[in-house]
């Protein structure tokens, strides 16, 4: 559990130190409005569900590709895949945490979409 | 024992992808090497000898091909849990930190995958920033730091576990001169701690300051493993001869080079008369001052490695 919340932890100061990550949760709201607006516009109240819940899985989706699918590709980038590989702690656990930190991040654009609709 | 390894190889193939097809390549054959508990030892050889991957097999990021490594008494392989709770790692170069959190940021997070508690990761932390003179930086970006900071932070990653064997692969790199003295400084404290100590260098002047002994390889094999001093001994192929003088001696026989440095000569020969009659053409031509002198560790690497340039 500990390796877990190290992973969570240090994500989180890492997406706090380089905010533009989070620029995706700024597109949604935006993304959210086109598509109502095409979706009204047609005169098709019945797609206002499909056209809130797009830009949400847009949203998880950028992240989960966006962050979560580069957290090994940055750690042999910066070089702390060798020396986390040869610590004593499960790498998996470590990342699994890392990783559901994006993800939570994610459930923002859910959030939004709410919001909005 | 503090390593122990025998008979051990590894190849690979080179190439993309997951099955290469490209030719094999031996990066270490039949390495066989001890190092006994607190010993501090030297890894040197030229680029492509093996130094790298020789470290990370002994901490467990590689797996070798054939033979057995032991790293205080636990296999690498069967073993390598037991084995990563003892070792610490530190890399030469810039990477291997996260540039956008702060020394202590990093510090804490490494100390958690070395099993530590926050308030363990905290305490340990503040102490090893303080013995390597980061405290006043602790909070501020990695990326805000100069190459000798980034490497002292690198030393403070791999003894934050509190390690019985440290591996260092090229540690100095990048560090001025003051911070490469302080950190031979380190070394020694951190021999006198009884930590064993494997470091790969090419600077000769620190292999030779700070190591028992050390293990000259050259593509996967070991050519000599000697104290500096037994290695310089051991090296009976040439004699040098400094002296201070104008005089050519190229024309001598015997002379096999002559380097030329601020007034200074550096004179090799080919043994022993050659040397004596180097000296003596030098007192009668007017010398300022001559005398034999032991070869280095980097002429003895020189002459068992051989000069090979740029190739690698």
């Amino acid at each position: 559990m500990r390796a877990f919340l190290a992973g969570v932890r240090i994500q989180f100061w890492l997406i706090r130190r380089q905010p533009d990550d989070l620029l995706t949760l700024c597109t949604i709201p935006f993304t959210a409005v086109i598509m109502l607006s095409v979706v009204i516009h047609a005169i098709r109240p019945d797609l206002v569900t499909n056209a809130l819940l797009a830009p949400a899985l847009i949203g998880l989706w950028g992240f989960s590709i966006g962050l979560a699918g580069e957290v090994i590709e940055s750690e042999r980038w910066v070089g702390t895949l060798n020396p986390s590989l040869a610590a004593p702690t499960e790498m998996h656990s470590v990342y699994f945490g890392r990783i559901m930190a994006v993800m939570g991040l994610g459930v923002i654009p859910l959030g939004e979409t709410w919001l909005l609709g | 024992m503090g390593v122990r390894v025998i008979d051990l190889t590894r190849s690979f193939r080179k190439g993309k992808g997951w099955r290469p097809k490209g030719p094999e390549v031996t990066a270490l054959d039949g390495l066989t090497l001890e190092i006994p508990d607190g010993e501090v030892h030297g890894l040197l050889g030229p680029n492509g000898a093996g130094k790298t991957t020789l470290c990370k097999i002994l901490s467990t990021i590689l797996l070798p091909s054939s033979g057995t490594a032991e790293v205080l008494g636990y296999d690498v392989v069967a073993d390598a849990h037991e084995v990563r709770r003892r070792i610490g790692i530190v890399f030469g170069g810039e990477h291997g930190l996260y540039w956008k959190l702060s020394a202590r940021q990093n510090l804490r997070y490494w100390a958690a995958l070395y099993k530590l508690t926050d308030a363990e990761g905290d305490h340990r932390a503040s102490e090893l920033l303080a013995r390597l003179g980061l405290t006043a930086k602790a909070d501020d970006l990695v990326e805000t730091f100069s190459r000798g900071m980034k490497q002292r932070l690198h030393l403070a990653r791999g003894l934050i576990g509190d390690p019985k064997l440290i591996l260092f692969d090229e540690p100095t790199i990048g560090m001025d001169p003051v911070a490469a003295h302080d950190f031979r400084r380190l070394i020694g404290e951190l021999r006198e701690e009884g930590r064993t100590i494997l470091i790969t260098t090419h600077d000769m002047d620190e292999a030779e300051e700070v190591c028992d002994r050390v293990t000259l390889i050259d593509k996967g094999r070991v050519i000599a493993t000697e104290s500096p001093r037994g290695l310089a001994q051991m090296s009976s192929l040439h004699r040098w001869v400094e002296a201070e003088t104008t005089a050519d001696v190229t024309h001598l026989p015997g002379v096999v080079a002559v380097e030329s440095r601020a007034g200074f000569v550096r004179i090799k020969t080919d043994g022993d008369a050659s040397a004596r009659r180097v000296i003596d053409f030098l007192l009668d031509n007017g010398v300022r001052s001559v005398r034999a002198v032991p070869p280095t560790l980097e002429d003895v690497y020189l002459d068992l490695i051989g000069a090979r340039g740029m190739e690698v």
